[in-house]
């Protein structure tokens, strides 16, 4: 068909059922055939003005056929050296979920599970203050969830070759805050719920929805607009947020200070609602 | 101090039940004090006002001059309590738990010195599942010691314990006492009272319906005895509740079992049944009266369901 002096059509067929795998198929086959596509265009121009510059301007040098057929050229450069993979974007949700998951649900649950198998009696005889019961149990949580996530770190670096390009103690900090937001809400819960299984259920019903409204696994701005809203009021979305920024964008301190700053205040301000509420429920 | 418990008209009332009803009793320094009564009585809920453990509707409660509304905390550094569901913290034995325990006090504790006064220094490092039913009450009066208290709290010591375990306790608890400890205690097994206590309050449906020594109490309520039998014959149950001075009849396999007002003439009534119907009456035994007895003339019903 090229001969007739026609544009040759070649027909990609796409397996929709594997949307992300297609696209990217269909990429890398169109830039082949494009680029197949501009060597021919440029063999034709090139004999075409090789032609006709010389027999109008002998003494001219000779035109480049790229020049006419791509007059401008994309160059591509990152930020960070290498290649971030799909892994390293979703490496810091899941490290920010597992913590909050283990703290949200560990807190709720060892209070009513201490209750119920009734060694939390043997704690309210002696001269232990309510206080420090409920802020032990909120430490201990948070030393679990800072295991966890230090295990799911290991994994993503030596497993999934995930890089991370921010400071260690940086990440620290974020997750440690991340946690004192999300412990105010663990023990409103299990104010509210004195039952191990009211507890858990109601957990349970909060987490799902707020990791996939949280950008762990797809970006936020991918979201329809009213669910976006809903995001921007989640603490886990500000820790996902400065973790990312922090793992794979090697930010500093300043660049993840406002994400600070809102995790703090909402710790703060659950904290203070929660733990006067909290003193009632530790009784026999 | 004279009376190391002062309780002032205290009660407790829940949203349509009243479990303890305006009791006031004193409890003297170094005595062993005693709360006999049938399950539902209120014992329990009054000794865990006493102890801080349950907030208090009215009334007023002083252990050792602390008011315990007031100075809850002051008051816990003071006392021990044995844990009636001893339920310990199933990965720690039992060496790590008294010193658990301890750490709640702000002590440091030797754990051994503790199971040895309890005989179970040969267990400091099973678990406590893996005790049995007696070991586990030893241990638990073991933790009620760890803060060296001053008045200890032992709610039903010996339930569901066999007679042998049951006299180790009873045994640990004279002991304790010789230490120059207060102790309170409640239970439902009148021969534990009698054996245990200097003084008793007998409580029934939320108020205490007797306060004295068991001896003073059964001179003075334990006006029947009871008197125990066989029969050669059948005899109809109403012949014998007509008996002459019987207040209740129990039947327990083939034993009858009379409860008394005067001994004498009911002894009378069984020769004149023997010699009316030539009926005999064997295995005979007459039983002073016991706070069974006390609680049954006060109350009419008996300790036991």
């Amino acid at each position: 068909m090229i001969g007739k002096n026609q544009q040759a059509q070649v027909t990609i067929v796409q397996d929709q059922a594997n949307p992300q795998i297609s696209a990217l198929t269909t990429q890398v086959l169109s830039q082949i055939i494009e680029g197949f596509g501009k060597g021919i265009g440029m063999q034709k121009l090139g004999s075409i003005l090789v032609q006709k510059t010389q027999v109008s301007s002998p003494n001219h040098p000779a035109l480049s056929p790229a020049a006419f057929i791509t007059p401008v050229i994309v160059a591509l450069q990152g930020i960070i050296p290498g290649n971030p993979n799909y892994f390293e974007f979703v490496a810091p949700g899941i490290i920010a979920m597992i913590v909050m998951t283990a703290v949200l649900t560990g807190l709720a649950a060892s209070v009513s599970r201490e209750k119920e198998r009734g060694t939390l009696d043997g704690i309210l005889i002696a001269p232990v203050s309510r206080l420090a019961i409920i802020l032990g149990k909120a430490f201990a949580q948070t030393i679990r969830g800072l295991v966890q996530g230090v295990i799911v770190l290991l994994l993503a670096i030596f497993l999934f070759g995930v890089t991370v390009h921010g400071s260690i103690l940086l990440i620290a900090v974020i997750v440690l805050l991340g946690v004192f937001s999300f412990v105010g809400l663990g023990i409103l819960v299990s104010a509210v719920a004195s039952e191990q299984e009211t507890a858990t259920q109601l957990l349970f019903m909060f987490q799902f929805p707020m990791l996939f409204l949280s950008g762990v696994f797809f970006p936020i701005q991918q979201m329809p607009k009213a669910m976006q809203y809903i995001s921007y009021a989640l603490p886990l979305t500000y820790a996902v947020q400065a973790l990312r920024k922090v793992m794979i964008l090697g930010a500093g301190l300043l660049e993840v200070r406002n994400e600070l700053i809102i995790l703090l205040v909402f710790g703060a301000i659950t904290l203070v609602v929660a733990v006067p509420l909290f003193k009632r429920i530790i009784t026999k | 101090m004279e009376n190391i418990i002062e309780v002032k008209k205290l009660t407790k009332k829940y949203k349509d039940v009243t479990a303890v009803d305006d009791i006031s009793f004193d409890v003297k320094n170094k005595e062993i004090f005693g709360i006999l009564g049938p399950n539902g009585a209120g014992k329990t809920t009054t000794l865990e006002m006493i102890e801080g453990l349950r907030p208090i509707t009215s009334g007023d409660i002083k252990v050792d001059g602390l008011n315990v509304k007031k100075e809850t905390k002051k008051v816990k550094e003071i006392i021990g309590v044995q844990l009636q569901a001893t339920a310990f913290f199933d990965y720690l034995n039992l060496s790590e738990l008294l010193k658990t325990f301890g750490d709640f006090y702000h002590r440091n504790i030797n754990p051994d010195e503790i199971l040895e006064e309890v005989q179970l220094e040969n267990k400091k490092k099973s678990y406590a599942r893996q005790l049995s039913g007696g070991q586990k009450q030893r241990l638990s009066v073991a933790a009620a010691l760890v803060n060296d208290p001053k008045v200890l709290f032992l709610d039903e010591p010996t339930t569901g314990l066999d007679p042998q375990a049951r006299h180790n306790i009873w045994d640990l608890v004279k002991m304790i006492h010789k230490k120059g400890k207060t102790i309170i205690l409640t239970t439902h097994y009148m021969e534990e009272a009698e054996y245990l206590c200097d003084r008793i309050a007998i409580m029934n449906n939320a108020k205490i319906i007797a306060l004295d020594t068991p001896l003073n109490l059964i001179k003075q309520y334990g006006k029947t005895s009871t008197i125990e039998f066989t029969t050669s014959h059948k005899v109809p149950i109403a012949d014998i509740e007509a008996f002459k001075s019987v207040t209740k009849v129990e039947k327990v396999d083939h034993t009858y079992i009379l409860h008394s007002s005067d001994v004498e003439k009911t002894l009378h009534s069984l020769v004149e049944y023997d010699e009316a119907h030539g009926v005999h009456f064997l295995n005979l035994q007459v039983k002073q009266s016991t706070l069974e007895d006390v609680f049954l003339n006060l109350t009419g019903r008996t300790l036991r369901e």
